[in-house]
């Protein structure tokens, strides 16, 4: 029988065919020499780890987890070298100054919502007679505005025919009427807004710098950038990038109102959460750009989290020694930065004035209002608590 | 006399008709072929060989196209449209190519052996498509009448596939 002979495209198939035996075959030798490879280090692993015993790693584990607890124990009472206030705590200026952090927060919002606002303190429909003695000197202000954007909804008018005889036509016009009278759309409209971080109040008896907490997104990332940099005096230690970054955006304001300031009377400097931490840098700032005030600057935080290291706290300390920082103990924010993060070490400044008030929720518990009512109650104090406390 | 010109037309219609069909199969098939020499050429198992691989595929695109453009005879394309079919056809090819070494390098991962044909199915598909694009750039250099048929089909009447 004559062999037939084959056509291009089958000797084609055919070597196909034949080479993708060959490719499968040689590729699955080689995936099992992989697969003993690995079983083979395995087996290695395994008997490596085998010769150290377990109970010594959790030992280790533990063991150096207790260190590290002892480690930042023996930070915290004493987290730098700080100087003594030579002036007491006074809580008939502290229940001012919390008001006026509180109002803070207020002025910006009402710069959010009404577009003709300009920031006076005294305009804002939550003002306290308490403070009517005062005369505002500056807006702090930041360098950018803000968008916000607003859904608004607004009547959506319809166009309807006067000369309508037809009754079908009335029949829709009417439901055209109806609809009218429903219909709503939903606009979003942008517009900038200016974004007030404080203001400068000032009386016969003392000046009053007041800085704003966190409202906002952009204020949130700042808090988060933990990363630390030189103070711009040399010899003051390392701060927190982000707190540098807005304060000094604010730095030139805080300045000009300073300069009018009558050098013998106090300075108050204060603010909540970041605005603490601004309040640290501006009181700072101001007693090396006005050493005639310096001695008259008294700085009150509430909430305020940790703004730089060991020597910059020490030195903090040195120069402004009647710091005081209002806590609320179930506040989570005066514990943030951790003492050390990605190699930067944090240290509180100022005398620790704390309470309790655990409201059951980490955002009320650091509130303005929580401190406020605390505040206003009296219930801070610096000496050491009497419940039992876990301790070393 | 009008119909018996009409059926000479409707011939000479269906004979044209029919060439281009020869030709577009002969064509496609030659193409398959070159497929296929070439994803035999990319089942090359021989570890640090992977340049003689491309140099052999891209010898048989070459020559790929030079027989694609034989079997039209060369034919001069004045339409701008089919250049710009071209271009298209090439940047498809390399896109159909990427899309193909993407989905084998997937299942490679599911299926580890399946990833030895990989360059075997990018160049199978490359060599496809491209062999397609140019096949359809010179199938625009038709001719439009009947008349040219007879010299050009005497040296295509067997090819067929």
């Amino acid at each position: 029988m004559p062999m037939q002979k084959l056509t291009r495209r089958q000797l084609l198939l055919g070597g196909f065919g034949i080479g993708a035996i060959a490719t499968g075959s040689y590729k699955n030798y080689q995936l099992e020499q992989e697969r003993k490879r690995k079983l083979a280090l395995e087996t290695l692993a395994r008997a490596e780890l085998s010769k150290k015993d377990p109970r010594e790693k959790l030992k280790e584990l533990f063991g150096s987890d207790a260190q590290h607890t002892k480690e930042r124990v023996e930070i915290e009472p004493e987290p730098a070298k700080l100087t003594s206030p030579k002036l007491p705590y006074s809580r008939e200026i502290s229940k001012t100054l919390v008001i006026c952090c509180a109002l803070t927060t207020h002025q910006y919002v009402l710069g959010k919502l009404d577009e003709t606002y300009t920031g006076e303190i005294k305009t804002l429909p939550t003002f306290p007679k308490l403070l009517t003695g005062y005369t505002q000197i500056a807006t702090l202000r930041g360098i950018e505005d803000d968008t916000v954007d607003d859904t608004v909804e607004v009547d959506v008018p319809l166009n309807t025919s006067s000369n309508i005889s037809n009754s079908t036509q009335r029949l829709l016009r009417d439901a055209g009427f109806n609809l009218n009278q429903r219909l709503k759309e939903a606009v979003n409209l942008s517009r900038k807004i200016p974004v007030y971080l404080g203001y400068v109040f000032t009386s016969p008896s003392h000046n009053i710098i007041a800085f704003r907490g966190t409202n906002r997104l952009a204020e949130m990332i700042t808090d988060a950038i933990v990363l630390q940099t030189d103070y711009p005096t040399t010899g003051y230690g390392k701060i927190h990038d982000g707190f540098l970054d807005l304060y000094q955006s604010l730095a030139q304001q805080v300045q000009e109102a300073a300069k009018t300031f009558n050098p013998t009377l106090p300075c108050y400097v204060t603010g909540h959460s970041l605005g603490g931490a601004l309040a640290t840098l501006a009181a700072l700032d101001l007693a090396l750009k006005f050493p005639k005030l310096r001695s008259r600057i008294q700085l009150y935080t509430y909430a305020s989290p940790r703004v730089g290291n060991r020597d910059f706290a020490t030195k903090h300390s040195q120069l402004l020694p009647n710091c005081y920082r209002v806590v609320n103990l179930a506040d989570t924010v005066p514990l943030t930065p951790p003492f050390e993060v990605y190699g930067s070490q944090y240290s509180h400044i100022g005398q620790m004035w704390s309470f309790l008030a655990n409201t059951g929720d980490i955002i009320r518990n650091h509130r303005i209002s929580t401190y406020q009512t605390a505040v206003m109650q009296a219930i801070e104090t610096d000496k050491r608590r009497s419940y039992p406390v876990a301790g070393f | 006399m009008s119909n018996q010109k009409a059926y000479f037309h409707d011939s000479f219609e269906f004979a044209h008709h029919a060439a281009f069909v020869r030709r577009n199969r002969s064509i496609r098939g030659l193409i398959f072929d070159y497929a296929l020499g070439t994803a035999i050429v990319g089942l090359n198992p021989i570890p640090n060989t992977f340049w003689l691989t491309l140099m052999i595929a891209i010898v048989l695109l070459v020559k790929m196209s030079r027989d694609v453009g034989k079997k039209w005879g060369f034919p001069n394309v004045y339409d701008f449209t089919a250049f710009l079919g071209l271009l298209f056809g090439v940047v498809g090819s390399i896109a159909f190519g990427i899309i193909v070494f993407l989905v084998m390098l997937l299942l490679g991962q599911l299926l580890p052996l399946l990833s030895a044909f990989t360059v075997s199915a990018v160049l199978f598909t490359f060599t496809w498509a491209l062999g397609q694009t140019i096949h359809h750039f010179f199938a625009n250099g038709f001719p439009k009448q009947t008349k040219h048929l007879p010299a050009q089909e005497s040296s295509l009447s067997a090819d067929i596939d």
